[in-house]
């Protein structure tokens, strides 16, 4: 008994030690290991989700009359939003046929993904995706959920990436103020969203929104993040930062889409 | 039968991680989430009769942890093996078997020190942070406890049983 005690204590911190202190070890059975329980995993996340989604439904019952009331005022609001894009898109194909402007879109294709795995421990804002290498996904492709961004993919395996959320304190991304067009990083962080670097003599208005600005080439701009919070230094030094309101709320996320380059 | 009952303690150690990766990670509250394997190791600390498969089944977290989660070893071998270690030397030296309520004070001393060290690591030292450290001692002390007498029940069933025989 004993002897078996101590080959199967000893086997296993061995694993222990070569996981912990060889990266491309640990990479290969991280990789591996979703390969193979890849399946179980999407099928687990899902009954996790479903069993979630019904407690919720339970709690929530008695909201969804004042929900139904609010979603149907959006949607009328939505409609009306919707012809006047309508007539914008209109006009803005006119004047680019007028300017000469009619390269190709710069949107890419949006590739669904389901989250199959989230990180066990609370704090760290990262999830593994059902989408790799296989499905043309490349490292820096930004994560987007209703049409905002959420996050940008990590690292990318054969049929799974990893995805770190804006709101991560490992999360850089540039972005530009819509209206006055300045220019500045989005970091995440324990405090929250902020928006660094942005130049001290910029007139930010309350509520503007923070769309990418393309730079750096990891992804594409005009991608909204977020609100304009805040000023939070002081505008007496070279640039100045401001708190980001999400628009999404990052704990329900579970079907999103990322951007093939 | 050494050799089964080993291979067992790891597959149902794996079995545990993937679920708190998979199924349970979805059932958070503000944050937090259930973790069935802490949860599990700990019992096992309080009951192991050897005193040492609690070994087995910690190390065995350990490794899974480290392969699933982007955390670095040191929070994953304090918090998997360094806590019921503590435990189980308590038990040995002190307190030979916690009773329900004395169960409630090791699962609200491990839960704090679990996510408190997470908390420490990860510097979220924020009201976010410190409402989910809160769900977290809370969900699982209570889910602890409940399986803890479920296990108490379920062995004392067992030796009537075996009394009666």
């Amino acid at each position: 008994m004993k002897k078996s005690y101590i080959f199967f204590v000893l086997l296993i911190a061995t694993l222990i030690l070569v996981v912990s202190f060889s990266s491309p070890v640990k990479s290969h059975l991280t990789s591996g290991s979703y390969t193979i329980f890849g399946r179980g995993l999407t099928v687990f996340s899902d009954l996790g989700k479903s069993f979630k989604d019904k407690i919720t439904f339970i709690f929530h019952i008695s909201d969804l009359k004042e929900q139904n009331n609010e979603l149907t005022n959006k949607i009328t609001q939505f409609q009306v939003d919707q012809s006047q894009i309508n007539e914008l898109e209109i006009e803005n194909s006119l004047l680019e046929k007028e300017l000469g402007f009619m390269g190709q879109s710069e949107k890419g294709t949006l590739i669904p993904a389901k989250i199959i795995e989230r990180e066990p421990t609370s704090f760290l804002d990262y999830f593994i995706v059902d989408k790799g290498k296989n499905d043309n996904i490349v490292d820096g492709s930004a994560v987007i959920y209703n049409g905002v961004l959420v996050g940008q993919i990590k690292e990318v395996f054969d049929d799974h990436s990893k995805v770190v959320l804006i709101t991560s304190k490992d999360s850089i991304v540039q972005v530009a103020l819509q209206d006055c067009r300045a220019k500045g990083i989005l970091k995440g962080g324990i405090n929250g969203l902020f928006m660094e670097n942005i130049v001290s003599d910029t007139d930010i208005k309350a509520d503007e929104y923070i769309i990418t600005s393309g730079l750096g080439g990891k992804m594409r701009a005009g991608i909204l993040v977020g609100k304009a919070g805040k000023i939070q230094s002081n505008s007496s030094g070279i640039f100045k930062s401001i708190g980001v309101e999400p628009i999404v709320d990052l704990s329900t996320l579970e079907l999103i889409f990322i951007e093939k380059k | 039968m050494i050799y089964f009952k080993y291979s067992t303690l790891i597959i149902v150690s794996f079995i545990l991680s993937f679920l708190d990766i998979s199924f349970f990670s979805f059932l958070g509250v503000y944050g937090a989430t259930i973790l069935s394997s802490f949860i599990f190791v700990i019992i096992y600390s309080f009951a192991d009769k050897t005193k040492k498969d609690y070994l087995i089944i910690s190390l065995s977290l350990v490794l899974f942890f480290s392969i699933f989660s982007s955390l670095p070893l040191f929070p994953i071998l304090f918090n998997f093996f360094l806590i019921p270690s503590v435990i189980t030397y308590i038990r040995k030296y002190y307190l030979p078997e916690p009773s329900l309520i004395v169960s409630i004070i090791y699962f609200l001393l491990a839960t704090l020190l679990f996510e408190g060290l997470l908390l420490i690591y990860d510097k979220a030292w924020n009201s976010a942070g410190f409402l989910t450290f809160s769900w977290f001692i809370f969900i699982n002390t209570l889910l602890g406890l409940f399986a803890y007498a479920f296990y108490l029940k379920i062995r004392k069933r067992f030796k009537t049983f075996e009394i009666k025989l």
